[in-house]
């Protein structure tokens, strides 16, 4: 009798956690601007995590997601052309929908080669990072710096 | 065994018939002895048979293993009852707290933008816009919490490229750097390490203004027992924190540094 009860309240708390996770988890369709200007390898590795982890509870087809770099958070792509384990964690965020946006007048000033930023394309760059951070804003996009 | 007093609990297992064959050979042969034996098994089963008689009639029980266990009768429903209600009582919880989930609020706040006090020149606060977002118009807010110099820096380089960017594309812009924690030792007299920049981008743009928070002022105040003097222009608001939310829901972006 008493295994019983167990197994009852248990199955209420399961039910009661289910029910949760599924009005909890649906989040809805997401705009996000992730911001990075820093060039601290593992603050850049964290973000990236973050970001995944962002994908996983939200869902890659509800994302719009963007990482706006500048100031120093070039440093992220520079650092990717030479640890394989960093270019694994670009693609595989990019193959999700995930859009790397390097800012036009930290490319100019650093006097930065393209060639030295992983897989940089000419859409990619953004005329002033600030600025796109900004318009993002204003068209609904949410703000986080991980 | 003959010689055995018998009882009435060896008699009541007789009546019972729950003694072995050979106990109950000793008693029929003991009544056949004793007649008063007799007599007192007589009045025993009667007694039985009353017994029975009066409770022949109780209503049945709700199930067979209740003759075993009565206490047992209301422990069978409650397992299943109790998933039901436990069920219903979360669920009716989880809709409560979803429908109470704090909603983004659209409604702009009136908040008196005047600065408690501002150093020799008098520097308008950003207008308080009344949350008619224009279109045209962006407003950013840059957040500073630290004095490292190199993070002041890149601030006032931000800024700066901003500013330049939106006039290049002549595109009205309104700009607040709002400094709290550690961060108002860029706007101090004692600390900051771009004084002159700061003045000179002052007068270069009248659409930028430089915050400083109270609560951080008073903090700095006692940390170093002196008076916090700031460079002239600055705007000391309440709470840079509080400021940061105003800015949030009047529509203003919002970039930490």
């Amino acid at each position: 009798m008493r295994k019983l009860h167990i197994i009852a309240i248990t199955t209420a708390i399961a039910i009661g956690m289910g029910m949760m996770t599924v009005i909890a988890g649906n989040y809805g369709a997401q705009k996000v601007v992730y911001h990075v200007n820093y060039d601290n390898p593992k603050r850049q590795k964290g973000a990236l995590r973050n970001i995944q982890n962002h994908i996983n509870a939200v869902g890659a087809d509800k994302l719009d997601m963007r990482i706006v770099m500048h100031g120093k958070g070039w440093t992220l792509l520079a650092s990717a052309t030479k640890d394989l384990d960093l270019q694994q964690k670009i693609i595989s965020l990019k193959d999700q929908g995930v859009k790397f946006n390097l800012c036009g007048i930290t490319i100019s000033r650093n006097k930065l080669d393209k060639k030295d930023l992983f897989d940089l394309k000419d859409s990619d760059i953004v005329p002033s990072g600030v600025a796109e951070i900004a318009y993002l804003q204003s068209q609904g996009f949410a703000y986080l710096r991980p | 065994m003959s010689d055995r007093h018998i009882s009435d609990e060896m008699l009541n297992a007789f009546i019972d018939e729950e003694l072995s064959a050979e106990d109950r050979e000793t008693i029929y042969d003991a009544m056949t002895m004793d007649a008063s034996l007799s007599r007192r098994l007589c009045e025993l089963r009667n007694i039985h048979d009353l017994s029975r008689m009066a409770y022949s009639h109780l209503p049945e029980p709700p199930s067979g293993r209740a003759r075993h266990n009565p206490v047992q009768v209301r422990r069978v429903l409650r397992p299943w009852v109790m998933t039901m209600a436990a069920t219903l009582v979360l669920g009716l919880g989880v809709l409560i707290g979803w429908t109470m989930r704090p909603e983004t609020t659209t409604a702009p706040l009136a908040y008196n933008q005047t600065p408690l006090w501002t150093n020799t020149t008098t520097q308008l606060a950003a207008p308080a816009n009344n949350g008619v977002t224009s279109t045209k118009e962006m407003r950013i807010l840059f957040h500073l919490s630290s004095h490292d110099t190199s993070k002041a820096r890149e601030a006032l380089n931000e800024i700066e490229n901003l500013l330049e960017h939106y006039r290049r594309k002549d595109q009205k812009v309104q700009v607040e750097l709002v400094t709290n924690g550690t961060g108002i030792d860029l706007l101090r007299i004692k600390t900051s390490p771009f004084p002159a920049r700061i003045s000179a981008m002052q007068q270069k743009y009248d659409n930028l203004s430089f915050v400083v928070c109270q609560n951080s002022i008073t903090r700095a105040r006692q940390r170093y027992h002196a008076t916090i003097k700031l460079l002239p222009g600055t705007v000391v608001i309440d709470s840079g924190v509080a400021q940061i939310m105003r800015r949030q829901r009047q529509g203003w972006a919002y970039i930490q540094v």
